[in-house]
């Protein structure tokens, strides 16, 4: 068989005219996506002055000089480093628990996915029936505090992701051959430095995925923190895109466009610091 | 034997943990509707037992008679949006996965990048177009973007990587099988319990939508349901519990077939045999898939 294909060549087996039928997502991506995201770059390079150029970049500077944009980007930072960490750790930490030997584990695994699916505003009424302001939990532990509302957001981001991220690694673990972690064994490893030395450093593909995959959660989880806590929310909750709820709001889609791509440019510069340092490890193996 | 004991009890509290937010709501949501609108209200503390009372849904019920209407139109179009999904990826996943080419890696680049950025950033220009062309309050076009999300394509090309073997394709090919037939007797079927899940996270970003209702669609009959809980806690506090009940049922629903239509072992690959005409050879080859599953 095999001088059959050689026969038939790699064009043969995977003719070019079969990626036609990538056109369906392509077009919708590029109508619904592509497009929009094109024109919503040329309007972040016009002003709504009356005599103002084509094109300047006077949206990006007053992005700057903003003291709303800035406080939302610290907030963003603020609350998504600490919840992607934590989550990571807890899922890293609920997979290496799955992964001996326990009962009913795999109802145990969609008991963990469960929350990830539930629709943002079933849960945000959950939640705020646990934690809201006039809840007894809070009237109990801190009235009206901030940081109590930053807290419970934070929860319900770990609540919500933990379980994604643990899937993830535990699949990941079960991929690593057996093997290498017996040889370690046989050699007198203790648990914590096989993991620590072996499997870890082997997870390093699933810990660049998940990390990319929490912060596409990160993006999406505007919607919760909007049902919480509305369109004004305190000051230490008012994220990127709440700033750029207020201005559409206030109908200017100039200074949308500006905020949300210095938003994305920050994402896609991290995102690409991980791959390439993904790749580099993978030359060094 | 004592460290399993302790592993299991371990589990057996992080699952009572995670399920705690989802027993306090289905309590709210079956005890009477005075006491769940002094609850919302917080003029009393939440339940963690109640005997269980409809009156709050049939309340809810009495006051929006179509809420049955508004319930089923938005499963109509998750399910659907997220059907179409699940074509899109699978076939663009499978392209991006096996065949080769700096266009195909460039467009694998783009869309994972466009995962990255906020929805806003397309809704807006988006509801520009839309309100240009006079296709304006239609709640259709909330859900395209759903079924055109790249995130399936990008979620398929992993997964046929890993559960798709060149030599199935080398073997389709050699049997002049063409690309409609290997989609559907080999490709769709190797994939098919990951279209579950992506049916499944598809149907779920649909039914969960807030940022296309609050960008695209003013009239609030066409806001799905999920988009109208948010009113609906400020204005009706004592059903507010039973709504959010009935927000979340379709969801563990579709997992439990999900679970049920994915990994059911009645299902096989092995079922839809190539009949070519190098029919020995295919046999051959399909004894070394078996083998190999």
């Amino acid at each position: 068989m095999r001088n059959r294909v050689e026969m038939k060549g790699r064009k043969g087996i995977y003719p070019a005219g079969d990626l036609c039928w990538l056109l369906p997502g392509l077009l919708g991506w590029a109508v619904f996506m592509a497009f929009p995201f094109g024109k919503t770059v040329m309007l972040s390079f016009r002003t709504q002055a009356n005599n103002a150029p084509m094109f300047s970049a006077e949206n990006y500077l007053r992005l700057f000089q903003d003291s709303y944009y800035l406080l939302s980007v610290k907030n963003t930072l603020l609350f998504f480093i600490p919840a992607i960490s934590v989550t990571w750790v807890i899922g890293l930490a609920a997979a290496r628990v799955l992964l001996w030997p326990v009962k009913r584990k795999n109802t145990f695994l969609v008991i963990l996915l469960v929350p990830f699916f539930l629709p943002a505003s079933s849960v945000t009424v959950i939640w705020k029936l646990i934690f809201g302001n006039g809840s007894v939990l809070m009237n109990s532990i801190r009235p009206n505090d901030q940081r109590w509302k930053y807290a419970s957001l934070l929860l319900l981001y770990l609540w919500k992701n933990i379980g994604i991220t643990a899937t993830v690694y535990l699949v990941s673990m079960h991929a690593i051959d057996g093997r290498i972690l017996d040889a370690a064994r046989s050699d007198g490893a203790s648990e914590y430095k096989v993991f620590f030395l072996i499997q870890f450093p082997l997870l390093r593909k699933a810990t660049i995925y998940t990390a990319f995959f929490l912060m596409i959660c990160g993006v999406r989880f505007f919607r919760e923190a909007y049902l919480m806590f509305g369109a004004y929310p305190a000051s230490n909750l008012f994220f990127v895109q709440h700033y750029m709820n207020l201005y559409f709001a206030r109908l200017d889609y100039s200074r949308l466009s500006a905020a949300g791509i210095v938003f994305s440019a920050g994402i896609l510069a991290i995102t690409a610091i991980l791959s390439d340092l993904n790749r580099r490890k993978e030359g060094d193996i | 034997m004592k460290n399993k004991l302790l592993l299991s009890v371990i589990v057996a509290l992080l699952a009572i943990i995670i399920c705690i937010p989802i027993w306090i709501l289905i309590v709210q949501a079956v005890c009477p509707p005075e006491d769940a609108r002094n609850i919302s209200l917080f003029l009393q503390p939440v339940r963690l037992i109640t005997t269980p009372d409809l009156q709050q849904f049939r309340t809810m019920i009495a006051r929006h008679p179509d809420t049955w209407k508004y319930l089923s139109r938005d499963i109509l179009y998750c399910a659907v949006s997220a059907l179409v999904q699940c074509f899109i990826a699978n076939l663009g996943g499978f392209l991006l996965a096996k065949y080769h080419g700096l266009f195909l890696k460039w467009l694998t680049t783009l869309y994972a990048c466009s995962l990255l950025i906020p929805l806003q950033l397309y809704l807006i220009p988006a509801h520009q177009t839309i309100r240009e062309i006079g296709w304006n309050e239609s709640s259709v076009l909330m859900y395209f973007t759903v079924a055109f999300s790249p995130f399936g394509a990008l979620m398929m090309r992993q997964v046929y990587r890993q559960v798709l073997p060149d030599e199935w394709i080398e073997l389709f090919r050699m049997e002049d099988g063409r690309f409609g037939q290997l989609c559907r007797i080999v490709v769709f079927p190797a994939g098919f319990p990951a279209s579950c899940v992506l049916y499944l996270i598809s149907f779920a970003e649909g039914w969960n939508m807030i940022e296309q209702p609050l960008y695209l669609i003013s009239d609030t009959r066409l806001h799905p349901i999920a988009f109208r809980l948010y009113n609906l806690y400020i204005s009706e506090p004592d059903v507010i519990c039973s709504a959010a009940m009935l927000a979340l049922i379709p969801i563990p629903l579709l997992i439990l077939i999900i679970l049920w239509l994915a990994f059911r072992p009645a299902f096989s690959i092995e079922k839809h045999r190539f009949r070519g005409p190098y029919s020995c050879e295919a046999s051959a080859a399909w004894e070394w898939i078996q083998s190999r599953d």
